[in-house]
């Protein structure tokens, strides 16, 4: 597959463009592996200042009361969107439900390890321990492992 | 929904049973031969732990919730699973018409206690097997994903 670079002036008007025959899963990918890079949203901080969050920097997101919080390293922003529709919309940027409140970012955990009759404890990199409860455990294990075992 | 995947439903309940077999056919045969060395059992007898075997591996049911249970709450519905089983085993015997001596109550009491650890134990020691895979290849996703954006 070619792959050409044409540098312009304004960020707003930065794409990229996939030309292909047919919409493979590989393609999918692809816009996927694109949409996720420098995706942000917004967030209100502590002081109530709205500020730009990177995606990336997301270790996790939690509902409390209603309302939804996006957890970065050491930052809690309360963000517009309901906990589904995070889990929805970063799917595609390995972000998993791991419990009733939680969504986490699989590329900011460092380990798990089995805790109470089918639970998990996940340890994120930030030092925060999460609960995988034993609802969301199976699915949490296949989008790493894949399924039967396989690796993605 | 494939219930036979890692930590999946059915699995749980599947090495549940298989334990519960085979500890029980362990435990009959030490604590038989060891107190009750005269008696005979007929080929009826074969299908006693596998019975008891699917019984009790129910009883598993009791830890299932559609709220998320907290580590006390888990604790708490260990043990009403375990005095559900006690009580299974204890009424079935009941029910047939065995009664048991007060020593060998304490026994079969600390057999069923001592199987009930051990399905959990084997259970943590399958999630362990499946938690190192996971984070082996969490780490290996990671860094395939760090690559992607270093290039």
């Amino acid at each position: 597959m070619k792959v050409s670079i044409r540098q312009i002036d304004a960020r707003s008007e930065e794409q990229v463009i996939i030309e292909c025959v047919r919409v493979t899963p590989e393609i999918e990918e692809i816009r996927a592996y694109v949409r996720a890079k420098g995706e942000g949203l917004s967030g209100i901080a502590d002081g109530g200042q709205i500020e730009r969050i990177e995606l990336k920097d997301v270790y996790y997101f939690e509902a409390v009361d209603e309302k939804c919080f996006a957890c970065t390293e050491n930052k809690v922003y309360e963000i517009k969107q309901r906990l589904y529709e995070a889990e929805k919309a970063y799917k595609h940027c390995y972000f998993v439900r791991c419990s009733k409140s939680v969504v986490l970012n699989l590329m900011k955990l460092g380990s798990i390890s089995p805790a109470l009759a089918g639970r998990y404890t996940a340890h994120m990199k930030n030092g925060e321990n999460l609960i995988i409860s034993r609802k969301y455990a199976p699915a949490v294990i296949e989008h790493v492992l894949g399924k039967g075992g396989e690796s993605k | 929904m494939n219930y036979f995947r890692n930590g999946g439903f059915l699995t749980r309940y599947l090495i549940a049973f298989c334990v519960i077999t085979t500890g029980l056919c362990i435990a009959e045969g030490v604590l038989g031969l060891w107190l009750q060395p005269d008696i005979k059992l007929t080929f009826g007898s074969f299908l006693v732990p596998p019975a008891f075997g699917l019984m009790t591996s129910l009883t598993g049911l009791v830890m299932e919730s559609r709220r998320e249970l907290s580590a006390r709450q888990m604790l708490f519905r260990l043990f009403i699973q375990l005095l559900l089983i006690e009580g299974m085993v204890f009424g079935i015997n009941l029910a047939l018409g065995y009664r048991f001596s007060p020593f060998l109550a304490g026994i079969v009491a600390m057999e069923v206690a001592g199987i009930f650890v051990f399905v959990y134990f084997v259970m943590w020691l399958n999630e362990r097997r499946v938690v190192r895979e996971f984070n082996r290849k969490l780490a290996r996703l990671q860094e395939a994903n760090r690559d992607g954006d270093a290039e």
